[in-house]
């Protein structure tokens, strides 16, 4: 196959024989390792990644330049993003404490109201991967494994590199350890059969990528299978009045360039108050400018260049200001509030002057994922309303790549599909709230007292 | 409406002249085989009274050439071309773009997409009349398939779209069924299905009538029928008296391009099919006012009044012939709307020399560009297409307060 950047990669297919070996693996191998030692392994992993020297880190860098098209720089920053997923043990027990209830419930039971509870792994884990965000493929991993799933992974075409090269760090790390063997990556292109075999066979399905990619995994998976998706989204961001326009620039610039706007998290439209538009527009181009010099572009495919180029050619044909770079490291284009059907994505900005930022709401929807307000103050008088249209989430500018603990992914706690939950409920003999004497349904029955004992 | 001039005995006409557009796209038989110098002489020419046209009649269109400082006299001759200044065909997705009065709409024009917005491009008489003599200024490139003889007695055409009565404003659909103007049609499409089992009965009913059968249809509509004709035991042995025409996308549904190469032995096994050169493709959008036929060599030709050039991808800069880049054409056929556009495909003009012999450059299609929209928009699509739905459903069936 090829890959974005024109090289051309072999790849194994899945046979099936491997589909075999997938199918017959033990689902629950990691059931009973102590999420500690899951967190404590991943640490092990990930502060190997932290180093500039460690050999499967620099393979990583090269590959993701050189298949993935992504700048030096980019491909470092990621590189460095690995390490710091893996190795925030304490931020993960936070999220799935955040998503679960309690950490421990992965290890124990758990007392909750008048039960204990505990959960448990689905199984087979399978995660359909976008290529859009090199990072999101190891949040993906790190969810599957963490509530002790067996994770199949399929790799995007755009981002073949960073799943293997994860899996393959495992291995040299620890090639015996049940993490490592809890981890396969396979690739299968669309409409094999091995693939569809194996998403059919999954306990738990996670989706990331495009409404094709989710429509043909919510019909693949089994009725009965967790399910998780991620995509398509886009993103927006509020400037009110009185903001500072040299920080908030800055803060734009960084959300709109991270991952050249591939992520569901890049800014694309800007809604601003009139009043400052020339000001923040102003600022904004030297804090493009100066994204282009700290973080590079990656290298654009000529559909990439030509989504750019087209767009900048319609907004001028249709009266728009648009301002950009000598060459495509940015584009700026100032109009007023539209719909924006064919974002070119390649850090083009649309800047819509508005009196009120309530003019945002018309272009606002449950496809918008994040929106990033400034000032800060802002955020409170709007997010009332951002909920009830439907978007995710509500961060300030500059923080749109960065998802706190606490807060839903897209709408869901997504570990929450990715175990099972088991009661071990309380016996007779404990009244519980609803009760003021022992639990007899007989007695109650045969005293018609129903509506008298119980509440 | 005439009168003599006494002196000389000339009786002259008053109406007024047939403007030259016409005089090539009507009057002008082997107008694919014209003189290069001559086609050198009268595109600029032609081209420079269109530009000319739509900056005083399209408000916006004159004032983007205001802004690029562009004086539509400064073409003086075909290196000029490249500088006429065109925009992404995407626009008419996005406003209505005209240089006619509505009174004088006959119709407007819809793409096909399905992957959001769809063009509307609005038509005149004038307008829709030089499209269809473009067709058929194209129509001799292939005769050697109809065969000797008239056409319309020898030659059935099996159109997989719909009749022009059920076209609405589906350009692709409008544009499929002009080819009436060639032989008797039969058309087997509706707006969502294709009777494929019809088009086979017919197929080898005319064959065994001793006529010529021609398959029209979209790729993937072909392709369908070629796979029941195998699936069914009801290939033929069209040898050289079946020709297949397609034109339209080449995207299938699972958004994958349709392999030309895997159609064509396709085509061959099911209908029997002595060679390639009977497989013909066809380019048109509705944001092009002229169609663009493939030759007995399988290159498609432009017309002597369309000026075609790739541009690079980067910015915009015209590229030499055979180098391939975003695809842009500049059409002065089209008289409601300005015809100067950045399509959406990436390909390559050649220059003229092709084999067949006709004097005018041919353009090679690959692909489409892939815009990103789907990253963002899918949700926003399936809103809008929900919306239709909806809206084709309370035409169908306005329930009882609708209809009340």
């Amino acid at each position: 196959m090829t890959a974005p950047t024109g090289v051309p990669v072999a790849v194994p297919l899945l046979d099936g024989a491997f589909v075999r070996r997938i199918l017959d693996q033990d689902r629950h191998i990691l059931a009973g390792v102590p999420l500690q030692e899951i967190v404590s392994f991943l640490d092990r992993v990930g502060r190997l990644w932290k180093s500039q020297e460690f050999a499967r880190r620099r393979i990583y860098v090269r590959q993701l330049q050189q298949l993935a098209g992504l700048s030096a720089k980019m491909a470092e920053t990621e590189a460095d993003i690995i390490g710091v997923v893996l190795t925030s043990h304490a931020r993960m027990y936070d999220i799935i404490a955040a998503d679960l209830g309690s950490a421990r419930v992965l290890d124990d039971w758990v007392p909750r109201e008048e039960c204990h509870v505990r959960a448990l792994p689905r199984g087979l884990a399978v995660h359909l991967l976008s290529g859009n965000v090199p990072i999101a493929s190891v949040m993906s991993i790190v969810r599957g494994l963490v509530t002790k799933n067996l994770c199949v992974v399929k790799p995007a075409t755009g981002d073949l590199v960073t799943p293997v090269n994860l899996a393959l760090s495992f291995l040299e790390v620890d090639e015996a350890h049940p993490v490592t063997r809890a981890l396969t990556v396979a690739y299968w292109p669309q409409g094999h059969p091995g693939g569809e075999l194996v998403t059919r066979s999954a306990d738990a399905v996670c989706v990331w990528g495009g409404a094709g990619a989710v429509s043909w995994a919510r019909g693949a998976a089994r009725p009965d299978a967790g399910f998780v998706a991620f995509g398509p989204k886009r993103s927006v961001a509020l400037v009110g009045p009185g903001a500072d326009t040299g920080l908030v620039a800055s803060a734009l610039a960084h959300d709109i360039c991270h991952y050249d706007q591939r992520g569901c998290f890049s800014v694309q439209q800007v809604f601003v108050d009139r009043a400052s538009v020339g000001r923040l527009v102003e600022r904004l181009e030297q804090a493009l400018d100066e994204y282009a010099r700290i973080l590079p572009t990656g290298r654009w495919s000529i559909d990439d260049v030509g989504s750019v180029t087209l767009a900048r050619s319609e907004e001028r044909f249709l009266g728009a200001e648009v301002r950009s770079a000598e060459g495509l490291d940015w584009t700026v284009v100032v109009c007023p509030p539209e719909p924006i059907w064919f974002h070119p994505l390649g850090r083009t900005v649309y800047v819509h002057p508005v009196e009120s930022l309530s003019e945002c709401y018309g272009f606002i929807g449950p496809e918008v994922q994040t929106v990033a307000v400034a000032p800060w103050e802002c955020s409170l008088a709007h997010r009332d309303a951002l909920a009830r249209l439907g978007v995710s989430r509500i961060v300030e500018v500059g923080l749109s790549n960065v998802f706190r603990p606490g807060g839903p992914h897209d709408g869901v706690y997504p570990l929450q599909q990715l175990v099972r939950f088991v009661a071990h409920e309380s016996p007779a003999s404990v009244y519980g709230k609803s009760l003021v004497a022992r639990l007899d349904q007989t007695e109650i029955i045969r005293g018609g007292r129903y509506t008298d004992l119980m509440l | 409406m005439t009168r003599t001039d006494v002196a000389s005995g000339v009786v002259r006409s008053s109406l007024p002249g047939v403007p030259e557009i016409d005089r090539l796209v009507f009057q002008t038989p082997d107008c694919f085989r014209l003189p290069r110098e001559q086609i050198s002489q009268l595109r600029p020419r032609l081209i420079r009274e269109a530009v000319r046209f739509h900056r005083d009649s399209c408000p916006e269109y004159g004032s983007f050439l205001g802004q690029l400082g562009f004086d539509p006299d400064d073409i003086a001759d075909e290196r000029d071309l490249d500088r006429v200044p065109q925009f992404p065909a995407s626009v008419y997705k996005r406003r209505p773009v005209t240089s006619t009065p509505p009174a004088e709409v006959v119709q407007t024009f819809h793409s096909s997409g399905t992957s959001g917005r769809l063009s509307s491009v609005p038509r005149d008489e004038a307008t829709l009349q030089r499209l269809l003599g473009s067709i058929r200024a194209g129509l001799e490139m292939l005769e050697p398939l109809t065969g000797e003889g008239d056409p319309e007695d020898n030659v059935v055409l099996l159109n997989l779209g719909p009749p022009r009565s059920a076209a609405g404003s589906l350009w692709f659909s409008y544009v499929m069924t002009l080819v009436e103007i060639l032989a008797p049609t039969h058309h087997y499409g509706t707006a969502a299905t294709v009777r494929y089992a019809e088009a086979a009965d017919d197929l080898a009913g005319v064959l065994a009538a001793g006529k010529r059968a021609g398959v029209i249809g979209s790729p993937l509509a072909v392709r369908r029928l070629a796979e029941y004709c195998l699936a069914n035991n009801r290939t033929v042995a069209g040898g050289d008296a079946v020709f297949v025409m397609t034109g339209g996308g080449w995207k299938q549904p699972t958004g994958e391009e349709l392999s030309r190469i895997e159609l064509d032995t396709l085509l061959m096994k099911a209908f029997g099919v002595h060679d390639a050169s009977q497989l013909r493709d066809a380019f048109n959008q509705v944001e092009m006012n002229s169609v663009l036929l493939e030759c007995e060599q399988r290159r498609k030709h432009l017309p002597p009044w369309l000026y075609a050039v790739t541009r690079d991808p980067r910015d915009l800069a015209p590229l030499p012939r055979g180098a391939a880049g975003l695809l842009s054409f500049v059409d002065p056929t089209a008289g409601s709307f300005p015809c100067f556009v950045l399509s959406d495909d990436i390909g390559v003009v050649h220059e003229p020399g092709c084999p067949c012999g006709r004097t005018t450059e041919t353009v090679e299609i690959t692909r489409r560009v892939r815009r990103s929209q789907e990253l963002g928009c899918a949700l926003q699509t399936e809103r809008l297409q929900a919306e239709r739905q909806l809206a084709d459903l309370l035409e169908a069936d306005p329930g009882p307060r609708g209809s009340g």
